[in-house]
């Protein structure tokens, strides 16, 4: 038996400014969050590929009451990114550029919080 | 599915209460077990749903506190936590126990409170609530449920579905309903220009488009059909009850405008009932952002894809409409007590089919729905129910 480290290992790509993904060798399913059988085919045959963190904004929101202080101070700006290839990441928007669903971001900076690790988007330049 | 029935309803008021989990559940179900005529000996088994009693109330193992309080210790004792959906999910393990034969009368229920008599601040409370998403992907962005609903709102915003005054009609209709509720934490009605107005909590999502924090419980009994008849005069038939996760965390959610884990309930709850959606004549749905209720009509099937917000302002889900869509107030309205939500839902519909709802009573429904969702999308359990 192996007990996987799986989030640790996104984790640690992230840190290294690369968003870890991983696609189904049978079926091609891609997916950031690491998953033990495909959702699709129920393969569990997957391939591990690093992905430059750019893409187009999903959809997005500027949370104003917000949950954690420590987190962030209102406004927190955060959205889901789709970055080529369709595979999707919830991050925050850095604070100073907003942004509206279908714009074009980058990862721009990594937070840390608590030991985890959390994507800042921002304008793609 | 045949075979189970509700003999007996109850809850509390909904809004803040400043007294224990287990005496605020035990008022609910002293309540339900008078309604079905039952002997507290009879009580098979104990369903509770229950979300935060740890987070919140510091009370975990809250399944015994609550039998001893109650008097009717020995039993066997399950505590639900399934978030939102704890006490719809309680409910259908109650189904399955009575279906499996393990049980003929069970006690089913959910208790929680989440409002500022907690004594927490609304930062506090709202952490707690945040505890029922991701740990790794979700939490540590700062999203909270708001945020969560919202980016879904936005998506559906963009792609046509609805706009922000369809939403804030929801809000309308439901505190009116609220205003017809005795057991409604709000009971003000409201316009739509007072949502559009009010402070944004994360857009497009404004005070008045979201549900308050709530204190409350609910109850329900339900038994073998034998036995229900042998309870009630009128025992309200449960036709089928019907869970669905969905893919976690919310960034893979396959299409955001759409709630699948809800769709996917509801096809299994309605073939399980045989019937189709345009048989159902009153429903309670999980309108805990304005936003939601839009949406989770369409995911049922209950309204066509983009047509929810004009039907709504139409007025198609009023009392007096085609469709009467959260008769109760809703979450919105009547509050969101998280884990006494789902069975509150279920006293809401058993009430209107047994046409007892004074002047909020839809026009004699014969099939009625609740639709509850478990954080944000996991989770939706869809239960259906015929009147006598």
């Amino acid at each position: 038996m192996k007990v996987m480290s799986e989030f640790s290992e996104y984790a640690d790509a992230l840190r290294n400014r690369e968003i870890r993904i991983k696609k189904c060798d049978s079926c091609g399913w891609e997916s950031i969050t690491p998953r033990v059988y495909c959702p699709k085919c129920h393969s569990e045959s997957w391939s591990v590929r690093h992905q430059k963190p750019v893409g187009t904004v999903y959809t997005q929101t500027t949370i104003e009451v917000i949950g954690n202080p420590e987190i962030s101070d209102p406004p927190l700006e955060v959205a889901i990114v789709e970055l080529s290839g369709g595979a999707r990441l919830l991050g925050q928007i850095n604070e100073s550029e907003g942004c509206d669903i279908g714009d074009e971001v980058r990862l721009i900076d990594i937070e840390d919080i608590d030991g985890k690790s959390v994507p800042v988007f921002g304008e793609s330049k | 599915m045949t075979g189970t029935s509700i003999a007996g309803v109850d809850m509390t008021p909904f809004g803040e209460h400043e007294v224990s989990l287990p005496e605020l559940f035990a008022a609910a179900a002293k309540g339900a077990i008078s309604d079905a005529g039952v002997s507290p000996e009879e009580i098979d088994q104990l369903y509770l749903g229950n979300t935060f009693g740890g987070e919140i109330s510091q009370q975990s193992h809250l399944g015994p506190f609550v039998a001893s309080y109650l008097g009717i210790p020995g039993i066997p004792v399950t505590r639900v936590e399934d978030a939102c959906a704890s006490s719809s999910n309680a409910f259908r393990q109650a189904v399955q126990s009575i279906m499996a034969g393990r049980a003929d009368i069970v006690l089913v229920g959910g208790v929680e409170k989440t409002s500022p008599a907690t004594g927490l601040t609304t930062s506090q409370r709202t952490a707690a609530f945040g505890q029922a998403a991701d740990v790794d992907f979700e939490q540590p962005t700062g999203l909270t449920f708001a945020g969560a609903f919202a980016m879904v709102a936005n998506r559906a915003i963009h792609e046509g579905l609805f706009t922000e005054e369809q939403m804030a009609a929801v809000a309308v209709k439901n505190h009116y309903n609220g205003s017809l509720n005795p057991h409604s934490h709000f009971r003000n009605e409201i316009e739509v220009d007072d949502v559009l107005e009010s402070p944004v909590v994360a857009d497009p999502l404004k005070l008045y488009d979201c549900c308050p924090f709530t204190d409350g419980a609910s109850a329900v009994v339900l038994a073998r059909d034998e036995h229900a008849t042998r309870l009630s005069d009128a025992p309200i038939r449960v036709l089928s009850s019907e869970q669905a996760t969905g893919q976690t965390p919310l960034h893979d959610k396959p299409d955001m405008a759409v709630l699948d884990t809800v769709a996917q309930a509801g096809q299994r709850a309605f073939a399980a009932a045989d019937i189709a959606p345009t048989d159902v004549d009153v429903a309670e749905v999980h309108d805990c952002f304005t936003p939601a209720e839009l949406l989770i009509l369409e995911a049922l099937g209950l309204m066509a894809k983009g047509t929810a917000g004009t039907a709504t302002v139409e007025g198609q889900t009023q009392l007096d409409g085609t469709i009467p869509v959260n008769p109760s107030g809703g979450l919105k309205a009547k509050g969101h007590p998280v884990g006494a939500t789902g069975t509150a839902q279920i006293v809401e519909v058993a009430n209107q089919l047994w046409n007892r709802c004074d002047n909020r009573q839809v026009d004699d429904p014969m099939i009625g729905i609740t639709q509850n969702l478990g954080g944000d999308f996991g989770s939706s359990v869809v239960t259906v129910f015929e009147a006598p």
